[in-house]
């Protein structure tokens, strides 16, 4: 095909403007490095989300569905899942993920960056949470976070920017639970403020937050990270696809290939070329890129690139309850969590641990058809009087489990199918592990101990949920080795020294909370020593 | 001209609104404090979906079209002319021969409905969006938290790397 003239080079070329590249690209552009970032998304406006018409709740089954197999949006590649099983999610656009997402805002804990030294299995990461920890703390800032410090599961954190999320009555219910066992609760860490904060209107307790905010108490980096990013000298592309990233002479990158939406293709060279397309693009583009000296890949002579999938296995446990609950008050995903058996016990017969994430109610629509993997209501006479036994007096724990790395869950591409552009699409690979399954198991039963503790009449459970593909870990794994590893410890890949990564993709273990926090810690870190490193070479 | 234009004129004929609604009324019939899906006007949440999506449009039609086929069979005047149990076999039947269509079917049958204000104000829920007015709530009461607070670290020590 014919390729358009070489454009200006930029010192540093970012792929993806999602949570990670908007934290790199924000922390380099105020070094003075002249950067790009190419986003094959666009734009989505605040004013277009749903939670403000009648029909919100169908949008979720549809244009606004997490899945881009069934949402199909131009912005989108289709994913080739069927030997997973948990469907892989994900968010097309400037914000990436954080568009969509539901605003848990935990850290990743000191253990988890030791489970090698501390369990014998995994790895240990080449970072510890204490060299992380001042980015963490920045990251807060710049996100906005509602929280309550002196949490005995945490060490001691700064000061959270705004208060804690509200209980509401479905909260304090789950937590008389967890009291009457003894156990540990805490109120979520969310990137949702509860006061104004940075020019940004506070959380109104509406409710959806996965249907995107539109008063900005949701923290998405379309709205947070991008705004000061652009006010300076850097430079955003939308609709921008990458398809490869080119190897100059020297074993170097020096730039991309990449296709406009009106299916141009474009050169566009850059001394350096940062990875952020999350935990499927990444070693989706590395595989894509091949070359003389890296026949199976870029960066990948050890192989490793898209081995070690991680999602976060995700078990569904649902009480109902016969008072009803004020469940469609409060942001909806992030109530209360419980981290009583976060820790690695072997009597519990598994390594590692989980996390509970006490869930709010769903819509009258959703619940209907199917909340957190509930069947969907049937239709006919008895119809009315399940959704009133549902809708209003339900409380989901998910139990979110760590995923320990296996080099045999993976991405690949595959052979058939492409996206509009030709690019081949990824394939996922996933079997869930014997240790996943007896974790939880063991949290299913635990989770239904809480929910009768609080009053539940009656409990059941989704072992594993499919639809729970949401954290994407693991893929071009950060290590000191570089026969096992991708990157090293400043997620500068080993075999090309210019090309780093930045998003879930370098995460050596997935902990069992939620890692947007820690992928923008980790994205911040990189950028400290990218730009450390510029300055004094 | 959009897509749904050019498959032709209005989204369904005056037969399948009909039998649309008189399918509503039996995924949802009414009760004593609510109403029935069709009366209560379902089917035109259901036709707007089907409005901008071709796709959509098509495979309602399909599954509108198989019911009637089914309701032919056990009364020549069709669907309207069955009792509410040869109704509810009929769809049950339908289910199984045309399962996507269906599926679509009960996914915006129950959308539309959950989203009729009246509906909304017979369930208990609040008779509008989400936002803009969001909801009331207290802030978190920190004593609830005096127990916990007491708890010695649950994180577990790491070595110096």
């Amino acid at each position: 095909m014919p390729l358009p003239s070489w454009r200006e080079p930029v010192d540093v070329l970012v792929v993806g403007a999602g949570a990670a590249g908007a934290a790199f690209t924000w922390s380099v552009s105020r070094a003075g490095l002249q950067v790009l970032c190419l986003e094959q998304g666009d734009w989505v406006d605040p004013a277009s989300y749903a939670t403000t018409r009648g029909d919100w709740e169908l949008t979720r089954q549809a244009e606004w569905h997490p899945d881009p197999n069934v949402r199909r949006s131009t912005s989108d590649y289709p994913v080739e899942a069927t030997e997973s099983p948990i469907t892989p999610l994900m968010f097309n656009a400037v914000g990436g993920s954080t568009i969509h997402w539901s605003g848990h805002f935990p850290r990743f804990k000191p253990s988890d960056f030791r489970v090698k030294t501390l369990d014998g299995v995994a790895d240990d990461w080449p970072l510890t949470y204490e060299k992380l920890e001042p980015f963490f703390d920045l990251n807060d800032q710049m996100m906005g976070v509602a929280g309550l410090n002196g949490d005995p599961a945490y060490p001691p954190k700064s000061p959270r920017p705004t208060p804690p999320i509200p209980l509401g009555k479905l909260g304090e219910t789950m937590a008389r639970g967890f009291d009457r066992l003894g156990w540990h609760w805490w109120p979520s860490d969310s990137a949702i403020i509860t006061r104004p904060y940075d020019g940004r209107h506070a959380c109104n307790n509406c409710g959806p937050c996965d249907w995107g905010c539109p008063i900005g108490a949701k923290a998405s980096t379309d709205i947070t990270y991008w705004p000061k990013t652009l006010a300076g000298d850097a430079r955003l592309v939308t609709r921008a696809r990458v398809r490869e990233i080119t190897l100059g002479p020297g074993g170097l990158a020096d730039g991309v290939v990449y296709h406009d939406a009106e299916g141009g293709v474009h050169e566009q060279k850059a001394l350096a070329v940062v990875l952020a397309a999350n935990g499927i693009g990444t070693p989706r583009l590395l595989l894509n890129s091949r070359s003389a000296r890296f026949p199976g890949g870029l960066a990948n002579g050890s192989g490793m690139v898209g081995r070690d999938l991680m999602f976060h296995p995700f078990a569904a446990v649902r009480g109902y309850f016969d008072e009803p609950l004020e469940s469609f008050k409060g942001p909806a995903p992030c109530a209360i969590t419980s981290h009583e058996f976060y820790e690695t016990d072997l009597a519990r017969g598994f390594l590692r641990g989980y996390s509970f994430q006490v869930v709010r109610g769903f819509g009258p629509a959703v619940s209907a058809l199917g909340g957190l993997g509930e069947r969907r209501i049937a239709w006919g006479r008895e119809h009315h009087a399940e959704h009133a036994r549902r809708w209003n007096h339900t409380i989901a724990l998910g139990v979110m489990g760590e995923d320990l790395p296996e080099p045999e869950n993976r991405v690949v591409l595959d052979r058939e199918l492409s996206d509009a552009n030709g690019i081949p699409a990824p394939r996922v690979i996933y079997r869930l592990s014997e240790n996943s399954r007896r974790l939880l198991a063991h949290g299913v039963d635990r989770a239904k101990e809480a929910l009768e503790a609080a009053g539940a009449t009656r409990v059941d459970s989704t072992p594993l949920l499919q639809t729970a593909g949401w954290h994407l870990l693991g893929t071009a794994r950060m290590g000191a080795d570089p026969s096992t590893s991708v990157v090293d410890r400043y997620g500068r890949c080993h075999e090309v020294p210019n090309v780093y990564v930045v998003d879930g993709s370098l995460c050596t273990t997935s902990a069992g909370v939620n890692p947007t926090s820690t992928i923008q810690a980790l994205a911040l870190w990189v950028a400290h020593h990218f730009t450390q490193q510029v300055r004094t070479p | 001209m959009n897509e749904a234009a050019r498959a032709g004129a209005s989204v369904f004929t005056e037969a399948e609104r009909q039998l649309l609604r008189q399918v509503l009324d039996v995924l949802i019939p009414g009760t004593s404090a609510l109403p029935a899906a069709g009366q209560a006007g379902a089917a035109d949440h259901v036709e707007r979906r089907a409005e901008t999506a071709p796709a959509l449009r098509r495979r309602l039609s399909e599954g509108l079209a198989t019911i009637a086929i089914l309701a032919a069979r056990r009364h020549p005047d069709g669907f309207a002319a069955l009792d509410h149990g040869q109704r509810e076999t009929v769809l049950q039947s339908a289910s199984t021969e045309t399962p996507d269509a269906f599926d679509a079917l009960i996914l915006h049958a129950y959308s539309g409905y959950y989203a009729l204000p009246q509906v909304l104000a017979g369930i208990g829920a609040p008779d509008r969006p989400p936002q803009p007015l969001g909801h009331e709530m207290a802030p978190l009461d920190e004593r609830l938290l005096a127990r916990v607070r007491q708890r010695s670290p649950l994180y577990r020590p790491t070595p110096r790397a």
